[in-house]
Order: structure tokens, then sequence, then C-alpha cells
């Protein structure tokens, strides 16, 4: 070897190994202590994380830009996290770099509060400084218990179908106001006028081809079930949080009217079809499904196929069992417990109002994403049409998702009960032997999913 | 694991008589020799050995990531076996596929290898078409499986369908899905193969011309020739299929999410879900040293067995 080639050799290890070390002594750079937003060096820096598509991105970045354009004293630093959110929340709790502010995955709140690793925000909702959000949307696991935040966004879950295929069914639309919503065996009915086969034959005659569909009635009840539960008055757990009332006669009736939807009366895909069926929007404009159930996000995408595409949209109440109900739900911001924002917690607070406040999203709510989360945004003519008059939102929305979000929602556990992850990831699977036909309602709830809630949970719920 | 019993028929620098000259020749290549390693070295000990340690201290802590931490002792372990909801059938499905995995890829493989090893027109096509698999990213091939299972409009229906056989659910039944990830990870054993295929190439030719004149067919050259003299690569390739299915976790988060029903709860896949989506890392790590202690065993099991069916050349 000659002496040049050795000494490269040489080099190369070296540079190998400082890049092997410099993994173990790098971590500063992952906190991500801002250099560059420039401006007032002596400014509050604050790192906002968040997740969510180009539009979402784009409006909080603007949001972002607006806010420290009006606070040159604070310097909020945004970060948009792409998938495996709560993964990357853990690993950078674990290297204590965590955020000082950001979107929180509700599933995974209760630990968090629990272990003070997310700040109580109780103290600014019972002062009123945050403003009057909706009921609702405050996450609190215990009664006068510490509260993690509320939902920056609220959605609530409707109807949304394609009017084309009601005309050519000769059917009328889906009713808007709660009070005049369908019942179960009306909205049945309705959904087999819409199910059509490759023959054009409906569910109810003869040679009607269920492994071929053509249109499916409805779609996506299984992802929504717990409205239906309620709707029903049952649920998984009572309101208190302190029942489990997943084996009450009223819930198992509303399970298996959910699996009779696919597999008695074949108006909406099974799971397995399900991969057969593309995006909402696509799915309504190529009249793949008539209606879809969907939390209100779903407005983003389907209003930009009305305004481009021409898709004849339109938002109906969800159908009842025993009453009219639907659900809410809604990503919250936290704040972490962390010296940065203890030391500047007036800072913090001024930008937590700041992004809480509707006004300062209007942009994701006139697109169609997000509900602004205080009362007044439901109440008061001046500012509803502030957010509605748009070209996406159509001319039952007051009625149908306004009135409704008002007037009709049932809390979502999400919001109040602390086990719920645990319990999920028992009564998931459950649901899936339903969901596939495996077995019925009855059999899952009490042969399968309660045995094992009982063994987790012992004698903590009824 | 020392897999290098195969000897290598130069041993020569061990043996080296002490004599004082070489000695310092000697010591300098120690040191290169250490130098050159250390790369391989350090990272083995800073991001392998140093993280199971700590993995092995946390096994027997609360440590939730956020937060203090206690010693808790043993109680992380006796919560798997006493209380865990999942444990049981995790296990269970990850054995069902690590061992049906494991052995329809290696035969799958040595089939592939002993086409390979047939001179025809085109050999080396045919040699990168059946290894291409193995280089498309593992996300992106599940990709496209997931489109290949599609009950309605996939592939594997539409042929099941062109021969009037009956439709599959594959991915989306609780029965089949395993099965589907088997035949998935048979695609992609090109990689498996190809280590066959050297070891095909070495099978001595003088020994099948033997068979072929004592009035042998191909079983007999097979079985009594090919296979004999391949075992230490069968034995290795076991060994590797065996601790890679075992820590199946790919298809399970991108396809399955463990369903339907837990039918496809991999064990990584329950210890990621326990450390990075429930933050109880205290408690994955000590899922991971069961998963370890399982692994270990079963293979410490094949290296016992392997003196009876693993035959080395120039050996017995």
């Amino acid at each position: 070897m000659t002496k040049s080639k050795s000494y490269l050799a040489i080099s190369l290890v070296l540079i190998l190994i400082a890049g092997l070390l410099s993994g173990c002594f790098g971590g500063n750079s992952a906190a991500g202590t801002d250099e560059e937003s420039g401006g007032n060096s002596d400014a509050v820096q604050l790192k906002f994380t968040y997740w969510g598509g180009p539009l979402e991105k784009d409006s909080i970045e603007a949001l972002l830009k607006a806010f420290n354009d009006s606070h040159p004293n604070i310097q909020v630093k945004g970060q948009q996290v792409q998938g495996s959110y709560i993964e990357k929340m853990t690993t950078m709790a674990s290297s204590k770099t965590l955020p000082d502010i950001g979107y929180f995955p509700e599933g995974s709140l209760p630990p968090w509060l629990e272990s003070g690793a997310i700040k109580d925000l109780k103290p600014l909702f019972d002062s009123g400084e945050i403003g009057n959000k909706l009921k609702y949307s405050i996450f609190q696991y215990e009664e006068n218990g510490p509260i993690a935040g509320s939902s920056v966004a609220n959605e609530v879950t409707n109807i949304y179908y394609n009017k084309d295929l009601f005309d050519e069914a000769g059917v009328e639309y889906p009713p808007t106001k709660a009070e005049e919503a369908w019942t179960w065996d009306e909205f049945v009915e309705v959904a087999k006028k819409l199910t059509v086969d490759r023959n054009g034959k409906h569910p109810d005659e003869d040679g009607f081809d269920s492994k071929n569909i053509k249109t499916y009635g409805v779609n996506n009840f299984t992802y929504h079930y717990e409205t239906i539960l309620f709707s029903n008055d049952g649920g998984v757990v009572s309101e208190d949080g302190k029942d489990i009332i997943l084996d009450e006669p009223e819930t198992i009736e509303a399970l298996q009217k959910m699996q009779d939807l696919m597999y008695v009366h074949h108006v909406m895909p099974t799971p397995a079809n399900l991969s057969t069926i593309p995006n909402v929007d696509t799915a309504l404009l190529t009249k793949r499904v008539a209606m879809n159930i969907d939390g209100h996000w779903a407005l983003q995408e389907l209003g930009k196929a009305k305004k481009e595409k021409n898709l004849k949209l339109g938002i109906g109440v969800l159908p009842k069992m025993k009453k009219a109900v639907t659900t809410s739900y809604g990503t919250p911001i936290v704040v972490f417990n962390n010296d940065n924002t203890k030391e500047n917690w007036d800072e913090t607070k001024e930008f937590l109002k700041f992004i809480m406040n509707p006004k300062n999203s209007l942009p994701l709510i006139n697109g169609g994403l997000w509900m602004p989360n205080e009362e007044s945004w439901y109440t008061d003519p001046d500012l509803i049409k502030e957010w509605t008059d748009t070209e996406i939102h159509p001319k039952e929305f007051k009625e149908a998702v306004i009135d409704w979000a008002m007037t009709n929602v049932r809390q979502n556990p999400n919001y109040y009960w602390g086990d719920r992850s645990e319990a999920s990831q028992i009564i998931s699977p459950g649901l899936d032997q339903i969901w596939t036909n495996k077995k019925s309602a009855e059999e899952v709830v009490n042969d399968v999913i309660m045995p094992k809630l009982k063994q987790k949970f012992g004698d903590k719920y009824q | 694991m020392n897999i290098e019993n195969i000897p290598l028929g130069n041993n020569r620098t061990r043996g080296t008589v002490k004599v004082k000259g070489i000695n310092n020749i000697r010591r300098k290549e120690i040191f290169w020799g250490y130098f050159f390693t250390l790369p391989a070295i350090l990272g083995l000990l800073i991001w392998t050995i140093g993280p199971m340690i700590a993995s092995l201290y946390f096994s027997f802590t609360d440590y939730k990531v956020v937060g203090d931490f206690q010693w808790i002792g043993f109680q992380n372990y006796t919560e798997i076996f006493k209380n865990d909801l999942n444990f049981k059938k995790s296990l269970i499905v990850t054995f069902y596929f690590a061992i049906g995995s494991t052995i329809f890829t290696l035969a799958a493989a040595l089939f592939v290898a002993i086409l390979m090893n047939i001179s025809v027109k085109g050999q080396s096509l045919f040699r990168t078409m059946f290894y291409l698999p193995v280089i498309v990213p593992a996300v992106a091939s599940n990709i496209l499986w997931l489109w290949l299972f599609n009950p309605d409009f996939g592939l594997l229906n539409s042929i099941l369908d062109f021969v009037n056989l009956p439709k599959l659910m594959w991915i989306y039944d609780e029965s089949t899905v395993i099965p589907s990830l088997i035949l998935l990870s048979m695609w992609s054993c090109g990689g498996t193969a190809l280590i066959f295929l050297a070891g095909l190439q070495d099978v001595p030719k003088q020994l099948l011309e033997a068979v072929e004149i004592d009035g042998g067919n191909w079983w007999h050259k097979f079985r009594f020739v090919t296979v004999p003299s391949i075992s230490p690569v069968i034995f290795f390739n076991l060994i590797m299929g065996l601790i890679g299915s075992f820590q199946a976790f790919t298809q399970a988060y991108v396809m399955t999410e463990g369903g339907p029903n837990n039918s496809t709860l991999f064990y990584v896949f329950l210890i990621y879900r326990e450390a990075f989506q429930k933050n109880n890392m205290g408690y994955a790590s000590a899922l991971s040293w069961i998963l370890f202690l399982v692994i270990l065993i079963f293979t410490l099991f094949i290296f016992k067995s392997s003196k009876s069916w693993v035959h080395y050349g120039g050996g017995k």
C-alpha cells in the first residue's frame, strides 16, 4: 500500500467513527431551538408541532406567520410531523426534546396528562380566558380533574350524499332537520333503493347479485358505529364513564343492525369490499356509494369535488333508532410541561389563545376541514355567515350541520373516558368479528369482548 | 452465533511460532486489525449492545417515557404471563407465521435455486428476475401485494376466478391471512435462493456422476448427494430465516394493522404498540427480552440438532 492510500484508509475509518459518535452527542439539533427565525433575538422561542395535509400545512404556516408578525416578542416555529405522530412524541419525550405546544392524538392523552407531561389548562378554562369553547369538546377525564385542552376544531358526523343518485332513483333527499330524521327502517328502505348490482337489480329483487354490487346505498357506518349506538340509547361506556354499557340489549341491537346492513340487506360494503371503495370524493362522484357517513372534515375533499367536478353534494342528518343524535371528534392542542413553557407561560398562553381562536383559523374553516370550536360561531348569524358563506358549504348546512352540532351531540367518550384506548384494543378486534360476519353481535359482545374487559379491568366497571 | 464452522483452510497466522522479530510485526497487525474494525465494533457496542443493556434494565422498571420511573423487579414479567390479553395470541400467530414462513420460504428458495442452476439460455436474466423482489423495499412490496390480495379486483382472485375456483378473502379473513403473508414472503425468497445457488454449485460433480453410473435417478442424486452437500447452507438459511420471521413486523404494520381480530398481531408489532403507542417502554422491554429468549432457545435447538443432519466437507 502506498502511503497516500493508507492515509486515505485511516481517515475513512476516522470519519466513520466520528459519524457514529456524532449520533450520540448531537441531541440538541433535534430540539429545534430556533436559529433562523431572524428578527428579535430576545424574542421568546416556541416550537409548535402539528400534522395534516397540504391545505392544513399552508393554513397553519400562514397562521404562525400572522402571529409572529403581530407579536414581535414571541417567535413560534412550526414543524409538520407526517405519520406516526405519537411515536415521534414518545421518542422526543425520551430524549427530552418535546416541542412546547402542539396537536396531540386524543386517544393517547390520559397517561400524558396524568404524568404531568402535558400541562393542566383548567385555570384557563375556569377563568374563561381561552374563550367560550363548546362544552362537549373539552378533554377532562375526571370531574373537576385536570383539562388537557379542547378541540382546536369541531367535527360532527352526518350523511354526505350525491343528489344525482337520489334523483335517478326517485327518492327524497335525506332530512336536514334532526326532528325529521329517518327512522332506521326508513333509512334501510332508502339504502335498498339506492343499491344496485351490475344488472341493475336492487337487494330485494330476485336474482340480485350481492357479490357484484355497482352502487352501495351507504358506506362507512362501521367507522362511526358509536353514534348509532348512542342513537339506540346504547354505547360503549355510560355518560359518566363509570359503567360499561356495551352489553346492554340496546347496544347489541344497534350493532346487529349494522351487521345486517352488510350481510342481510347488502346495502353497505363489507370490510373486504371496502378496499375496492375509493376515497369519499371519488366514491360519490363515480356513484360507487350513494350516502357516506362521515365526519365534517370530509367536506374539504367533497367541497372541492363540488366546486371543480360538479358533484351534486348534499348533507343530511343521521338516521335515528330511538333518538336523533350525533357525536363529535376533534384534536386538542396541548401545552407540554417543559422548562421553556414554564418560564414563558404568558407568551405560551398568548399563542395558545391565538391558535384556539376560530378567527385565526378561518382558512381551514372556510375550506371545509374544520368547524369552529366556540359556541358563538353556531348562534351569531354574522359569525355563521363568516364561516359558511363559501362555494362549498351547501344551503342545508345551517340546519343539517350547525343546528345539529348545537343541539344533537352526545359527547364522545374520547373526551372523558381515560381507559378508552386500553378498552379499544379489546373492543376493536372483537367488533372485527361482527363486521366480517363471523359471529352475531350478541355472541361477540357476551362471549368475546365482555370476558376480556372483565379480565382487564376487574370490578372497575359494572 | 458462529456460523463459520466451515473450515477456511488457512489458519496459518493463528499458529505463528513466537519469534521475537515477528512479534513486533504481529503486534502492529493486531493494532491495525482492531483499528480498521473499530467502526463495526463501535457500531455494535453503541447501537446494539448498549441499547440491549438499557432495555434489560428498563424491563425491570415501570418506565413510561414521560415522568420518572421506578425499579419494580419482575412485575412486568409476571404481568405479561398472568394478565396480558394479547401475549398468548401474539406468540401463537408469530410461531405460526415463523415456522410456516421458514419452511415454505426455504422450500421455495431451494426450488428456485435448482431452477437457476440449470444452464439455459438467458440464465442471468432469470436469476435477475428471481432476485428482483429482494431489491424492492419491504413497504413498497407490501403495498403492491395489498393490491394483489384485493378480494374484488386483485390479480390473485382473478386467477382463481379464471380457473373456476372460489375466490378467497386473503388477508381480510382470520383463517387465510397468515398463509397469505407466507405466500408474500415466499415471493421474496430470492436472497435465500442466491445462497442456495452458491451451495449448489459446490456440489461435487464426481459424486453426482457416481450415482448416475450406479443407476440412480434424479431423486437419488438430490436426496443422497445434493442435500447432504448443501446441508450447511440449509442450516444457515434455516437459522437466518427463522430469526427473521420471528421478528416479522412490516406486514402487520403496513398491511393488516394486526387484524383481522388480532390474527396478525406479530410479536414485534405488539412490542411496538406497547412501546411507542401506549408508552409502556418498560413493559415493552420485558416483552422484547422474552422474544430474545424464545429465539435463542430455538436457535440453540437447531444448532444441537444440526450435528445429526449437517455435513461438512472434509469431516466425517
